[in-house]
């Protein structure tokens, strides 16, 4: 059983500074994404997918419908494999009613125009956010007992909440805590990839020019995102 | 509370002694403490905070339309 | 009610668990904030959570990287018996120079060693410095009992090794108590683990201090800090410790003359006493020779002359000191010229390695055990006795040093 924890903008420095040791590994590093304009997360979860740089077909969808991609099964890497579970996953499985709603309350925040209507958006999008990240977690553990030659957790909760939070260190902190804990618990095999990584503006967060990687079994040096396709299929 | 002791022109002195009794302060010290006081108010009060987490918001109003989540 | 404070300082090997143990008391005593608090369990709540110590510990450090919070010069906390301080710095050389040169005043100190890894150097270096503070009541706390299974002979074995070491150093602790500050035994009621220890657990032992004296209670040292002729003779001075009424019979030092106290000077009141801490004007019976630096006493009180002091000093300077060297010996408004006589012992402020003995020279930074050796006599106290009087400057144009005076050599 193969299974990847698909953290999204997990940051390597934050990794290190909070000693995420599971989330480390044995092996860990960043990941290259030079190759895109931008670190978009569509864009980086669906070349992941794929294998290929995807970034010219996702954008030219626009910049609503991108997020309403789903790729065909066939297109991916998954298709090798015989009984695959994918959960929540950008450009595949995306959960599209909740990240709708999550955007939404970004616009609104950014919209009002009181320290005080801000105030009480910024809470009920971290509570979005929070509870969404229960929900997958729950569903997570329960996929895991059950029978898949491929298992895909993707976490938001990291990039959600760091884009109006990510100055908030002690939030950022638990959560962290919250992902190497998820880590911890995994008994079999397992590869932690983000698409990017976060970096501070004041109190908000905006993508790194990387991503994180980690594994168990073998040093990736810096690889693309793109490369992943290949390294799984070649562990199984 | 502890204290310090600080310098200031004995002429100073003279005349917010001669201001006391109208003031209602009971001292030299506890006038100028009081006064102090209120000065570093405002200009705390400036809270150059604001200025800065406004440009902050601009710059990430624009990252985040560039990669998609605004628009 | 009023409640009384406690000042004391907590000092150990960095890794000893300081910054947990001051993280435990403020939780356990509820003096966090309560905003951190708040959003703390908020977050747990969030992620589905229970609130933790642990997260709190973390959310302490980060403000400690940050520079918040724990990185201040005082940290507060309170039981239903006091309000506690603790006297803590960032940089472990500015702690060390308020303690040297008595700009904070503890009362009591806590020594924290880890049981697993005994006493360091680091440990002997922190407990020879609460010597030198001539600090009497002190709480050693043999932390991370966690770690070891709570096991009574490991903390018998470090508790030996310490009471060894300290009373060669003349220390000798009040309580010695078995504590994990990480789950929070032994620290404020709890003791599930150790039932094998009976005596108080942290903060009792806290509890049973002594608080300082207040200084209007001790002997009366009025220093004296001008003299105007107006229509009347007033001594302008300051109270530095106990009470000056209207007809006590004083006595003049270094003079010894006598007199009376007419009345009690203070602008635009009606006074007839003043106490520590005032800065006021007396007048007395007779008119006697009296001029800036003497110190006024009770005639049935009077401290002792000296011209031999032994302290220790905070060398501020960037030039070095050479033993033999003429300084100004200044303490509360007595100005004399001084000397080191000796040089016992020279301490690096950082690391409290021991520099030097019997040295000849102090450098910028380094704390030294002195005896200095004053041109005329003068008037000075223990710093535990009479702190006012027991905390003075070196200087020539510039201050050079800062001290404390931990002995009245005869």
């Amino acid at each position: 059983m193969i299974t990847v924890l698909a953290i999204d903008a997990l940051e390597y420095t934050l990794v290190e500074k909070f000693d995420c040791n599971n989330l480390k590994q044995k092996y860990y590093g960043k990941t290259n994404i030079s190759e895109f304009s931008e670190p978009r997360t569509m864009v980086l979860w669906s070349s992941f997918m794929t294998g290929k740089n995807m970034e010219k077909e996702i954008l030219a969808k626009g910049d609503k419908d991108m997020w309403n991609t789903k790729l065909d099964i066939k297109d991916t890497f998954f298709d090798q494999f015989e009984n695959p579970k994918i959960i929540d996953l950008p450009g595949f499985s995306y959960i599209t009613d909740q990240h709708d709603q999550e955007r939404k309350l970004l616009k609104e925040f950014f919209d009002a125009q009181s320290e005080e209507e801000k105030g009480q958006v910024r809470v009920d999008y971290n509570n979005l956010a929070f509870e969404h990240h229960r929900k997958i977690k729950e569903e997570f553990i329960d996929v895991l007992e059950a029978d898949h030659d491929f298992i895909l957790g993707y976490f938001s909760v990291a990039d959600v909440i760091g884009h109006l939070n990510f100055g908030n260190r002690t939030m950022m902190k638990m959560i962290y805590k919250d992902l190497d804990e998820i880590a911890g618990s995994m008994k079999n095999q397992f590869i932690v990839l983000s698409d990017h990584g976060m970096e501070q503006i004041g109190i908000f967060g905006d993508h790194s020019n990387y991503g994180f990687w980690s594994t168990d079994f073998k040093d990736l040096g810096n690889p693309g995102i793109t490369d992943f396709a290949k390294i799984i299929k070649e562990m199984r | 509370m502890e204290y310090g002791e600080i310098k200031i022109p004995k002429q100073m002195i003279s005349k917010i002694e001669a201001r006391l009794e109208e003031t209602g302060f009971e001292s030299v010290d506890k006038y100028v403490t009081f006064v102090l006081e209120e000065v570093i108010k405002e200009v705390e009060d400036e809270e150059p905070e604001e200025v800065f987490s406004e440009e902050d918001e601009e710059k990430v109003k624009g990252r985040l339309r560039a990669l998609g989540y605004l628009d | 009610m009023d409640k009384e404070n406690l000042k004391f300082v907590i000092v150990g090997h960095i890794d000893h668990g300081k910054s947990t143990l001051i993280g435990r008391l403020l939780y356990d005593t509820d003096s966090l904030p309560k905003g951190k608090i708040e959003e703390i369990e908020q977050i747990c709540k969030s992620l589905g959570k229970d609130i933790e110590f642990g997260y709190v510990m973390d959310h302490l450090e980060e403000e400690r990287d940050q520079g918040i919070t724990i990185d201040t010069a005082q940290i507060f906390f309170n039981t239903t018996k006091r309000n506690y301080v603790i006297i803590d710095a960032p940089g472990h050389v500015e702690f060390i120079k308020n303690m040297i040169s008595g700009a904070s005043q503890a009362e009591a100190a806590v020594l924290i060693v880890d049981v697993d890894e005994g006493v360091k150097e680091q440990t002997k270096r922190h407990a020879y410095i609460l010597g030198m503070l001539g600090l009497d009541q002190v709480i050693v706390v043999i932390n991370k009992m966690d770690m070891v299974g709570y096991e009574r002979g490991k903390f018998e074995t470090v508790k030996k090794e310490l009471l060894d070491f300290l009373s060669g150093i003349n220390i000798k602790p009040s309580y010695i108590v078995p504590i994990s500050a990480k789950e929070g035994d032994l620290i404020a009621g709890k003791n599930e683990n150790m039932d094998w220890y009976q005596g108080p657990d942290f903060l009792q032992a806290l509890d049973s201090f002594r608080v300082k004296e207040s200084a209007k209670d001790k002997p009366l040292r009025f220093v004296v800090q001008d003299v105007y002729n107006f229509d009347k003779r007033i001594i302008a001075g300051r109270v530095e410790s106990g009470i000056i009424r209207k007809g006590d019979k004083i006595k003049i030092l270094p003079s010894g003359e006598e007199t009376t106290v007419k009345s009690v000077e203070e602008f635009l009141k009606n006074v007839t006493e003043a106490e520590a801490g005032k800065s006021t004007g007396i007048i007395t019976e007779d008119k006697l020779f009296i001029d800036r630096g003497d110190v006024i006493v009770h005639d049935r009180d009077v401290p002792v002359l000296t011209n031999h002091i032994r302290a220790n000093i905070f060398w501020m300077d960037n030039t070095p000191y050479n033993k033999g060297d003429t300084l100004w010996f200044r303490c509360a408004t007595q100005d004399v010229a001084c000397e080191i006589e000796k040089i016992s012992r020279v301490i690096n402020s950082s690391t409290l390695d021991l520099i030097a003995e019997d040295a000849d020279e102090i450098k910028n930074r380094e704390v030294a055990d002195i005896i200095i050796k004053t041109d005329k006599p003068v008037v000075v106290e223990n710093f535990n006795t009479i702190e006012e009087l027991g905390r003075f400057v070196l200087r020539t144009d510039d201050t050079l040093a800062g001290g404390i005076i931990t002995e009245l050599v005869q």
